[in-house]
């Protein structure tokens, strides 16, 4: 019998998702785009929707090896959604997975390279690894595409305060974070101190 | 003279007799031819061995049996008489064929019975016939016997009695014959002239007319005597001189000749003037007048007469003679004056002669009288020739040697064909040659010496060759190829002549002064044999060869030059030094050619067979060089080693060294390479190639790994070569490393301290990037080290004492870094900086993690420990300080591993401000999500077409 490369193909992809699925009761996978996988634009299923749903609630709350959970298998069904993985990325980085971490976002740029949260999450990782310029070229990309990414803005002025010490712009930056978010009195309260010390420097 | 007395008519006195006696009839009884007939009868039946003798013998007594018998007056008795005397005649004959015959009795009884039967036979028959026959046979018998007297008497009654017989002549001739020796020469000249008139015998009368031609002479008769000896010589119609030049006479003709002519001669002398002998001559038709005169002339000069034989030569010219006589006859009186010892009429006859000669209109004439006559010419010039060049040779005066010249450009001018047979071309080369008239003599003795390269007189080829030695060094374009060309002829023909080699290198000389390289190894081939000439042979055929680049034949020349015994040691080393450019030379073709292997080892044989001349050690140099680039390595450091060995002091010897290192490092033999550059480095001259050695030899062995090596290398660099500046600083950097690896601190720290120092001492003209990063780098590293001290400088009680150290540690330690700092490189002042900051953080933690007083307790440690954080917090602030400096590099400077550092301690310091975590938040809500959605797929839109 004359195998053909769609079958094949076929086959692959069954093999790696079946090894995704055994992977993620134990350990997060790597979370390998399948071969030609392309952006997803059709809109979730319900069930997919509300598994969604419940994996950013529990990201939100901070139960995020559940998110990580829920977010794994809705990109085993949705793997063209880059929401998706730039999710599951976040979930490992709350849970330490840092290379799984690496490699959901990688899938999630691949998707939708303007994808914002994506990149400030990929700012995040960078820093984390004192990459400094290559965090703040991901935060900025970021902003680019979402200038009102609260977190994107706080990272931004984060960097600008702590590495490059250039109080004004961490100022600005902070300012905008403030800006979106409801409260954040320990923000506001480093941004005046900031402002002080700026002053006193005779800026 | 006449001949044997009655000899010349016996025959014919015979057959008168028998013819006579035929006539006549014998008597009846017994006939007397009947007596002759009986006799010879019985002599052939008795068989006699001797028959004549038995037949004679019985004649003879059968005629006198018969005379016994026989009347008085029978006639037949004067017959038997007669036949008797003939018989008796005939056997005195028989007995005449004996030695002594004269003196044997039985002849002279023969012969007087003859007479007695004659004498008796004229007495009883006076009147018979037959009588003048008696008269000759008793003339002759008595003559036979010795009686002179008595035999002329009977000749004369012969003429007397009998003037018409047959014998008459010879009786007057044999009566002249008689006279003449008595010296009655004037009945002699009657006798003769009867006799002549009495006979028509031809060769009778000619003896006749010469008897008679003396018998006038005698008397002095001088014109008669001519007139005989011209008519005999006429007679005998003799060859002219003309024709007796082509064809000689016989021996007996010539004795005739010679006679007849010299009886001419001596009446022509006698004669009263020339002039009647000249017209005698014209009278008698006389053709050949050149031979009596030269009778004449050879018969004075016989007797010592030189002028008289000369003046008979003179008469014949007054004759008017034929131009070749005149010549011949001039040529004598040349001669005559010659042999007579009269040297200037010898020449002025001789300029006589040559007038004559010029004036000859039939000179071309090719008879062989005119070929005798010019080679007599021939000789009289060259002998005149001789005369003014003897006594040219003897005075030195210019004028003889004017008349040498003269003769012998006489002599060229009509007879050059044999200038080179007579030795003319010699002679004259020789007179010339003694003039210093050196070309011309030349000339002359070339064409004595040389029938084009075929050489004819050995002696004139040397003498020509000598006065081309002359003519070539006046002028040697002009005359060297004559030279050579001669030179060569010379030596080829005569190879084992003396001579020879003198001739030929002499000749090669000059053949090589006019590059004409092979002709002069030709010829100098000839004078390598002789002891005397062959060093400079050897050396000029071994120069010639090079020059014209047989470099190969040059050597092998060399080698057998070098190989002649007690050559002169300066000689032996030039040789030497051409043999070692021979090979030079061939090694060069070699290499021209490619052909890379021969010429190494032609390169390398200078060497070895000559070591001490100049090219040997190029040569090993180009040996050396050319292996290196055939990357022969083994070969190439061989060859390098020798060359160290054996020209240590050469100047090529530091490049050869140089490619020893190149050498030793392609082969791998880096270590080796190291310790030969280390050695350059000791011996280059320009300091620039020490250096350079020198530094490679350090980056050899730190190649190698031999940091022993690399450290001393690094270190005399750095102490011998302060400049170039940054070249020295990397030495100096080099050893930080080394003493790094060999946990040496100490000097370590010297050669960053000596580094530093030195950097300070540069003009920033001669600092560069690279040493400022090295000086940084040599503070940071102290600074390192003095940190280490401070870290490890606990502070102990007394705190005073461990504080006032660990802060000496701390300010030097911060003095190194604020040092490297103020170099402005980024990397480096970073690390100084974030260092500080440790420096200060650190010292605020020891501060409150210091001993305590063991005295405090309570309350005072309290307080101690109150002022112990009022000490160390400033000491924290300071850190924090020097971190965020350290991080406002950031921006212009890249973010470092320092920076990381220093952010990290800010972290820990300041905590509150550094220890804040970046926001990644999961979205809030679905909306978020879709946005992101929208944005992906506005971008999607965007890119479509």
């Amino acid at each position: 019998m004359k195998v053909t490369p769609l079958f094949r193909g076929r086959v692959a992809a069954m093999a790696i998702a079946a090894l995704l699925l055994g992977a993620c009761s134990q350990t997060p996978t790597t979370g390998n785009l399948p071969a030609g996988a392309e952006s997803d634009t059709t809109s979730l299923t319900d069930p997919q929707r509300h598994l969604y749903q419940q994996a950013l609630r529990h990201g939100h709350n901070g139960d995020y090896p559940k998110a990580a959970e829920q977010l794994q298998r809705l990109v085993e069904q949705r793997p063209g959604r880059a929401e998706l993985w730039a999710h599951l990325a976040t979930a490992y980085y709350h849970t330490d997975h840092g290379p799984q971490a690496e490699k959901a976002l990688e899938n999630a740029l691949t998707l939708n390279p303007a994808l914002a949260s994506a990149h400030n999450l990929a700012g995040t990782l960078a820093l984390k690894r004192a990459e400094v310029e290559a965090a703040e070229r991901h935060f900025e990309e970021a902003l680019k595409h979402n200038a009102n990414s609260a977190d994107a803005h706080y990272n931004v002025a984060l960097l600008y305060d702590t590495y490059y010490q250039d109080l004004r712009s961490a100022i600005e930056h902070y300012e905008a974070y403030l800006a979106l978010v409801e409260d954040d009195e320990r923000t506001a309260q480093w941004v005046r101190q900031l402002q002080s010390a700026l002053e006193r420097q005779g800026g | 003279m006449i001949g044997n007395k009655f000899s010349l008519s016996i025959a014919t006195l015979t057959l008168i007799a028998t013819t006579a006696g035929c006539s006549h009839q014998a008597p009846k009884r017994a006939t007397l031819a009947e007596l002759d007939k009986a006799s010879r009868v019985s002599a052939t039946a008795s068989n006699k061995a001797l028959a004549g003798s038995v037949d004679s013998t019985d004649a003879k007594a059968a005629y006198y049996q018969f005379l016994q018998s026989a009347p008085d007056s029978d006639r037949a008795r004067n017959q038997a008489m007669a036949r008797l005397a003939d018989l008796e005649l005939k056997e005195s004959l028989r007995w005449s064929d004996q030695d002594n015959y004269q003196e044997d009795r039985r002849y002279r009884d023969t012969l007087e019975r003859t007479i007695e039967l004659l004498e008796s036979s004229l007495n009883e028959f006076p009147d018979a016939e037959g009588n003048d026959r008696k008269w000759y046979q008793l003339a002759k018998s008595h003559d036979e016997l010795g009686h002179h007297q008595e035999s002329l008497d009977a000749l004369q009654q012969l003429v007397n009695q009998h003037p018409d017989s047959p014998l008459y002549a010879e009786a007057q001739f044999r009566l002249a014959e008689s006279a003449f020796s008595r010296g009655d020469y004037l009945a002699a000249e009657i006798a003769y002239t009867a006799a002549l008139h009495g006979s028509r015998d031809t060769s009778f009368h000619e003896r006749a007319l010469f008897k008679r031609g003396w018998a006038r002479y005698k008397q002095s008769l001088s014109e008669p005597a001519l007139e005989d000896f011209i008519a005999v010589i006429h007679s005998q119609a003799f060859p002219s001189a003309a024709q007796l030049s082509e064809t000689p006479l016989s021996d007996e003709d010539r004795v005739i000749y010679e006679e007849y002519y010299r009886s001419l001669a001596l009446a022509m002398i006698d004669a009263p003037s020339p002039t009647m002998v000249s017209e005698l001559f014209r009278k008698h038709g006389v053709e050949d007048w050149y031979a009596p005169y030269r009778a004449a002339s050879a018969l004075l000069r016989g007797q010592g007469r030189t002028s008289d034989a000369v003046a008979q030569w003179q008469h014949l010219l007054e004759t008017d003679p034929d131009p070749w006589v005149a010549l011949r006859a001039r040529s004598k009186m040349v001669a005559l004056w010659r042999e007579g010892g009269f040297s200037q009429q010898a020449i002025a006859a001789t300029e006589q002669l040559y007038q004559s000669y010029r004036q000859q209109p039939s000179a071309a004439s090719h008879s062989a009288a005119a070929e005798q006559s010019r080679t007599q010419l021939r000789q009289h010039w060259k002998s005149a020739a001789r005369h003014h060049h003897a006594l040219y040779q003897d005075s030195g005066e210019t004028h003889h040697f004017e008349q040498a010249q003269q003769w012998y450009e006489r002599y060229l001018e009509h007879f050059d064909g044999y200038a080179q047979q007579d030795g003319i071309a010699l002679a004259y080369g020789d007179l010339l040659a003694e003039a210093d008239h050196v070309e011309a003599a030349f000339q002359q003795y070339r064409r004595a010496a040389f029938d084009g390269s075929v050489i004819l007189d050995p002696e004139a080829a040397y003498a020509a060759l000598a006065l081309l030695n002359t003519l070539a060094d006046r002028s040697p374009e002009r005359w060297t190829d004559d030279y050579s060309r001669y030179a060569e002829a010379f030596a080829r023909l005569y190879p084992n002549d003396e001579r020879t080699p003198t001739i030929a290198l002499s000749a090669a000389q000059y053949a090589y002064q006019a590059e004409q390289h092979e002709t002069a190894i030709s010829l100098a081939q000839y004078a390598m044999t002789d002891t005397d000439t062959r060093a400079e042979a050897y050396s000029l055929v071994l120069q010639s060869q090079l020059n014209k680049a047989d470099y190969a034949e040059a050597e092998q020349t060399a080698g057998q030059f070098l190989a002649l015994d007690s050559l002169p040691e300066t000689t032996r080393r030039q040789t030497r030094q051409q043999r070692a450019l021979s090979v030079y030379r061939q090694a060069e073709k070699a290499e021209e050619e490619q052909a890379w292997q021969e010429a190494i080892r032609h390169y390398r044989r200078i060497h070895e067979q000559d070591p001490n001349t100049d090219n040997a050690p190029k040569g090993l140099y180009n040996a050396l060089t050319l292996a290196a680039e055939q990357q022969e390595w083994e070969l190439t450091i061989g060859l390098i080693q020798r060359f160290q060995s054996v020209y240590p002091e050469h100047p090529l010897r530091a490049d050869a060294e140089r490619q020893l290192s190149s050498a030793y490092i392609a082969s791998g033999q880096t270590e080796a390479a190291a310790r030969q550059y280390e050695k350059l480095a000791g011996s280059e001259k320009d300091a620039t190639a020490q250096r350079a050695a020198q530094w490679k030899a350090a980056q050899l062995y730190l190649e190698e790994e031999d940091l022993e090596g690399a450290i001393n290398a690094f270190r005399r660099y750095a102490h011998s070569y302060p400049t170039p500046y940054p070249q020295n600083a990397e030495a100096m950097h080099q050893l930080i490393g080394l003493y790094e690896q060999t946990a040496e601190p100490e000097k370590r720290q010297f050669w960053e301290r000596k580094l530093l120092s030195r950097d300070r001492q540069q003009p920033e003209s001669d600092k560069s990037a690279r040493t400022r990063r090295l000086a940084a780098s040599a503070a940071l590293s102290l600074g390192r080290s003095h940190h280490e001290q401070y870290d490890e400088t606990a502070l102990s009680l007394p705190l005073e004492n461990s504080l006032a150290q660990k802060t000496e540690h701390m300010q030097s330690a911060i003095e190194r870094y604020a040092q490297a700092a103020s170099y402005g490189l980024g990397d480096i002042t970073s690390e100084a900086t974030h260092r500080i900051g440790r420096i200060y953080e650190t010292l605020a933690r020891a501060l409150l993690e210091s001993d305590r007083p063991t005295e405090l307790s309570g309350e005072a440690l309290i307080q101690y420990d109150i002022l112990l954080e009022d000490r160390a917090f400033p000491f924290e602030d300071k850190a924090i300080e020097f971190y965020e400096r350290n991080l406002k590099r950031a921006r212009a400077e890249g973010f470092n591993e320092w920076m990381v550092q220093s952010r990290e301690r800010l972290a820990v310091l300041f905590p509150v401000r550094y220890a804040r975590e970046p926001k990644a938040r999961f979205s809030v809500s679905e909306d978020q999500s879709r946005r992101d959605t929208a944005s992906l797929a506005a971008q999607e839109r965007e890119t479509q077409p």
